[in-house]
């Protein structure tokens, strides 16, 4: 009898992720929906344990879902599924993230500032790509922040835009700042502040950065903030332009 | 109030919509593919369609929002045409690309993520019904 071996079918990573992340995404989103019916009477009033039981529960699967959005991020970008090409407005993008973060921001009491060059600054890498990175360091400002400010800033030279976000959180310890790119590394003093943290946000803002060609920079210290500056690199024509400009001053 | 019809394929969200739209007085139908939905769309004459992108077919609310805004003259579903279109999916990270409203690539009114805060949903009715 004639054998024949097996022929592995083409794989499409990308049709693959995305099939994963239906299925993974869809069940953790429908039970958001019923668990909020719950809590918000619409099947009639719960007794306060039973209000605090869905209320914990609603926590859990609000963590569940961002450790699912954050892996396939990180899936994407580290496999080069996610877009790298641009161009990118960066002003554009940073003032809709920014725009999703602000009512966590208010309801904190904290000060979310966007302060961006009246230019538009174009870079190089997609807003696919970029979208996370900006996303993870507005989200990190503002959950480690119990008061004061969050600035985000964008300022631009005749190479790179430098995307700076501005804390006056709690911090990284000096003992842990080698670890935060770490994947599901946590700060004792952040998994103190927000239990249910992924651990995956500065690794994601790495992957990014690895990418799209662009560096980082971390100051911080501990219950003062933190500073995080991201060296983007320029479109090339938005890059010559700044230099003629800078010429003609 | 107003009759919506949900073209979704899961259960639990179908039930968990017709306890939240009923409650705030809408007629509530639901099918769950493509096709039934088009189906009942000339059978119920929805005032809105609430619209899944992932059914049986990997894209296939995609391909009814085409079919109930195809602006050709003999288009089955001239009649709807009008008819307010709210996709509510996960797809939002199952892909490289961020959809949105746009005429030409998704004749929608309106993309939101599951899981849709109740209260951003029943706005965002409120807001298509009152067009």
């Amino acid at each position: 009898m004639a054998k024949r071996k097996a022929a592995s079918p083409p794989i499409d990573a990308g049709a693959f992720l995305s099939q994963v992340t239906h299925h993974l995404r869809a069940p953790v989103a429908v039970s958001r929906t019923m668990l909020s019916l719950l809590s918000q009477g619409y099947v009639g009033k719960m007794d306060p344990q039973q209000a605090d039981l869905v209320r914990r529960v609603e926590a859990r699967m609000a963590y569940l879902q961002t450790l699912v959005d954050d892996l396939v991020d990180l899936a994407s970008i580290r496999t080069g599924m996610a877009d790298a090409g641009g161009p990118t407005a960066l002003g554009v993008l940073v003032r809709d993230v920014c725009a999703r973060f602000e009512p966590a921001a208010r309801a904190k009491g904290l000060e979310l500032g966007l302060a961006s060059p009246t230019a538009s600054v174009l870079v190089s890498a997609a807003s696919g790509l970029l979208d996370p990175l900006v996303t993870q360091l507005v989200r990190n400002a503002v959950t480690y922040s119990t008061s004061g400010t969050v600035r985000v800033s964008i300022e631009q030279d005749s190479r790179f835009a430098r995307l700076v976000v501005a804390d006056e959180g709690i911090g990284i310890p000096a003992d842990n700042r080698a670890n935060v790119f770490e994947e599901f590394f946590r700060a004792a003093n952040a998994k103190a502040l927000e239990e249910l943290g992924t651990g995956l946000g500065l690794p994601i803002v790495r992957a990014v950065a690895c990418r799209a060609g662009a560096t980082i920079e971390l100051e911080s210290a501990e219950g003062r903030g933190t500073t995080i500056a991201v060296l983007l690199p320029l479109t090339a024509a938005a890059s010559r332009s700044t230099m003629r400009r800078r010429a003609r001053e | 109030m107003a009759k919506i019809l949900m073209i979704d394929d899961d259960r639990d969200l179908v039930a968990s919509m017709k306890i939240l739209l009923e409650a705030h007085g809408h007629e509530f139908h639901s099918m769950p593919n493509g096709e039934a939905g088009l189906r009942a769309v000339g059978e119920i004459s929805p005032n809105l369609i609430l619209l899944d992108v992932m059914m049986d077919r990997y894209t296939e609310g995609f391909r009814v929002s085409q079919l109930l805004r195809d602006p050709a003259d003999d288009s089955k579903y001239a009649a709807y045409r009008a008819v307010p279109i709210v996709v509510l999916t996960s797809i939002h990270r199952t892909t490289t690309h961020r959809f949105g409203p746009n005429e030409d690539a998704l004749p929608v009114d309106a993309f939101l993520e599951k899981p849709v805060p109740h209260d951003q949903l029943l706005a965002t009715i409120d807001k298509l019904l009152a067009r």
